[in-house]
């Protein structure tokens, strides 16, 4: 499936000319050292927030290669995979791989076309290459539930009105995606509830181990239903420096359609999500962001529902080659309906973050130290593994980061 | 025939002026720019007309070569002033592309993805400010102000900028800046100067500048 999208992305890409621009690639390797006081990762048999178990481990946190192509003046294709260090099925794999269209702004107005697999444009944090965060080593809870369930695999239009070029202080912009194999979002947030780590489900990846739960083996990126989903939103930003964004998302899965092969069911998830960030003078950053939504599925025409909510704020002050960030993280999910008995499922936290970078401008190392509490309550500890349902988890994380790029004619 | 005129006598001034320092009738408008913060306003595009006409066709610096460039995802510097008939060269300093374009009404032009030095000058013929954009950076924002005034030029670090060599006349003087928010981002004086004079005029914006861009980091992220 996975190469047969990979070979449809080459046809298309092959329709165009012989490319007149230099092929540009970046590549990255990403080590860490964690020092963790946590309960076992969902990652790996557990209910724990985190992506590593407890105790003290030097792992590899991501390697990255990306390659970007461009054809003529307007089209590009973009194409990133990673590896994250674990038993994943498939070790080295997509995040996104598309190609873009961005035509020469016409008046104010550009139109943009997107074809292939990405993400949805809805993250204000998430902005560095690779879809990182550059404010920390992982990301908010709900981004890092975007990259573990969300993507999309289709078609996305945007329309920009460039303000800034016409003498006004606005830009703004509407986009719109239609996707297909996204029908088991919803599954792992009703299953394990938000989470923060920075890993991203890879577009044949697997999330958790196989045989064991509560996360067992889970596809994500998968068409279930035959029935596409959508996302629609907008985003405004004040000369360089004040950017809102909302959009709304629902994959319009049918509940009741089975995929015995994956072991899932079509999950039927909708969200709305919005988000706000401030560039200040001074390298000062705030931003804040939300999501809420729910998901369900319904085996055998029986009902199982949840709703889920996260919330976060952060700031980020840079000086030079340093920075710190700190954010607060607030999660919540709750099963609201449950055919099969009481509608008992909850999974709440709050964490703190902080976290320190150091970044020079002319040097392709990046380190990074990241300390995180995260005081959670999710009933499927005591439900499923017999363990008491709340758990402060704390994690001091450190990262080094050595990342190349060039370009090829 | 009034503007030959004009323009002979503008010649022999300068003459005059060169071949005896000191002695011509020759005087000068110095122009100070101040934001409402009482800051001086460097960058500012001055342009100074006679009134009624004449003055030497293109300016002094009329064959100047201008530059903008592109450096740390930026147009350096952000504005620039060319006289009508004045080329510009945009090389790009940066190591990723830029795609330079245009869409203002006074010259609609796109420069298509490139590093380096890629494109011969590009020329403006039309009087207006360009508003420059890059296609694949939407942060990036730079101004040509092209102008048909005689004299012109940008101010110093102390908002300061001189034209000397005038003869004795009524002048216009025009300041300009993108992140004025003066009506019609327009301002502009009108001095009498005498014969081997100096004039001075001050300008003092009423309304607080629009933000300048940001610099940093962020200006490096979302791409």
């Amino acid at each position: 499936m996975g190469l047969l999208r990979l070979a449809a992305l080459a046809a298309v890409s092959g329709l165009f000319p012989a490319n007149v621009n230099a092929l540009d690639w970046s590549a990255s390797v990403d080590a860490r050292l964690v020092l963790a006081n946590a309960t076992r990762s969902y990652l790996d048999g557990g209910l724990g927030k985190f992506r590593y178990n407890d105790g003290t481990t030097a792992r590899l946190g991501r390697v990255r290669l990306a390659v970007e192509q461009r054809f003529g003046e307007t089209l590009r294709l973009s194409v990133d995979a990673s590896s994250w260090g674990d038993r994943d099925q498939h070790p080295f794999d997509l995040t996104s791989a598309f190609v873009e269209y961005r035509s020469y702004p016409h008046n104010a107005w550009r139109r943009r076309l997107r074809i292939g697999a990405f993400y949805p444009p809805s993250s204000l944090e998430n902005r560095a290459a690779g879809w990182t965060t550059p404010y920390s080593i992982n990301p908010s809870a709900l981004n890092a539930w975007i990259g573990e369930e969300i993507r999309t695999i289709g078609l996305e239009a945007s329309l920009d009105y460039l303000g800034k070029q016409q003498g006004s202080s606005l830009d703004w912009g509407l986009f719109a995606g239609w996707f297909g194999w996204n029908d088991p979002a919803g599954v792992l947030i009703a299953t394990h509830g938000f989470a923060l780590d920075d890993r991203q489900t890879t577009l044949n990846g697997r999330v958790g181990v196989d045989g064991v739960v509560p996360v067992s083996n889970r596809r994500l990126f998968y068409e279930i239903d035959h029935r596409a989903g959508y996302y629609a939103g907008a985003s405004a930003k004040y000369l360089d420096r004040l950017e809102a964004r909302v959009m709304h998302y629902d994959n319009r899965a049918d509940a009741t359609i089975a995929k015995p092969s994956i072991h899932d069911y079509a999950w039927m998830t909708s969200f709305d999500t919005a988000g706000v960030r401030y560039d200040m003078p001074r390298e000062l950053t705030l931003l804040a962001q939300w999501l809420g939504g729910g998901t369900e599925v319904a085996p055998f025409g029986a009902l199982l529902h949840w709703r889920f909510n996260t919330w976060n704020v952060m700031a980020n002050q840079r000086w030079g080659a340093q920075a710190v960030s700190l954010r607060y993280d607030n999660f919540a999910v709750k099963q609201t309906i449950n055919a099969f008995g009481p509608a008992d499922q909850r999974d709440r936290g709050r964490a703190w973050t902080l976290a320190y970078a150091y970044e020079r401008g002319d040097s392709p190392w990046r380190f990074m130290a990241e300390a995180t509490r995260v005081d959670s309550f999710a009933t499927k500890r005591l439900q499923l593994l017999n363990r008491p349902p709340r758990a402060i988890e704390s994690k001091l994380e450190l990262s080094l980061r050595y990342a190349l790029s060039g370009h090829w004619h | 025939m009034r503007l030959q005129t004009l323009v002979a006598c503008q010649i022999v001034t300068q003459l005059l002026f060169s071949v005896a320092p000191g002695v011509a009738a020759a005087g000068s408008i110095d122009v100070a720019v101040q934001q409402n913060d009482g800051q001086p306003l460097a960058g500012a595009a001055v342009t100074v007309r006679r009134s009624g006409g004449g003055g030497p066709a293109n300016g002094p610096a009329a064959t100047a070569p201008w530059v903008m460039d592109q450096q740390g995802l930026a147009f350096t510097p952000e504005v620039i002033v060319v006289p009508i008939g004045g080329s510009v060269t945009f090389p790009n300093s940066d190591r990723v592309s830029h795609q330079v374009y245009s869409f203002s009404p006074a010259k609609r032009f796109q420069l298509p993805l490139y590093r380096g030095r890629a494109y011969p000058p590009t020329r403006f013929d039309t009087a207006g400010i360009i508003t420059l954009g890059c296609n694949i950076h939407d942060n990036m924002i730079g101004w040509i102000l092209v102008t048909d005034a005689p004299w012109f030029g940008q101010t110093n670090a102390k908002g300061q900028w001189a034209i000397t060599g005038l003869v004795a006349g009524y002048y216009e003087v025009s300041v300009w800046h993108p992140r004025l928010r003066d009506d019609a981002r327009l301002m502009t004086s009108h001095v009498r100067l005498e014969a081997a004079s100096a004039a001075e005029t001050r300008f003092r914006s009423a309304q607080p500048m629009r933000p300048a861009p940001l610099t940093g980091k962020a200006r490096e992220w979302d791409y």
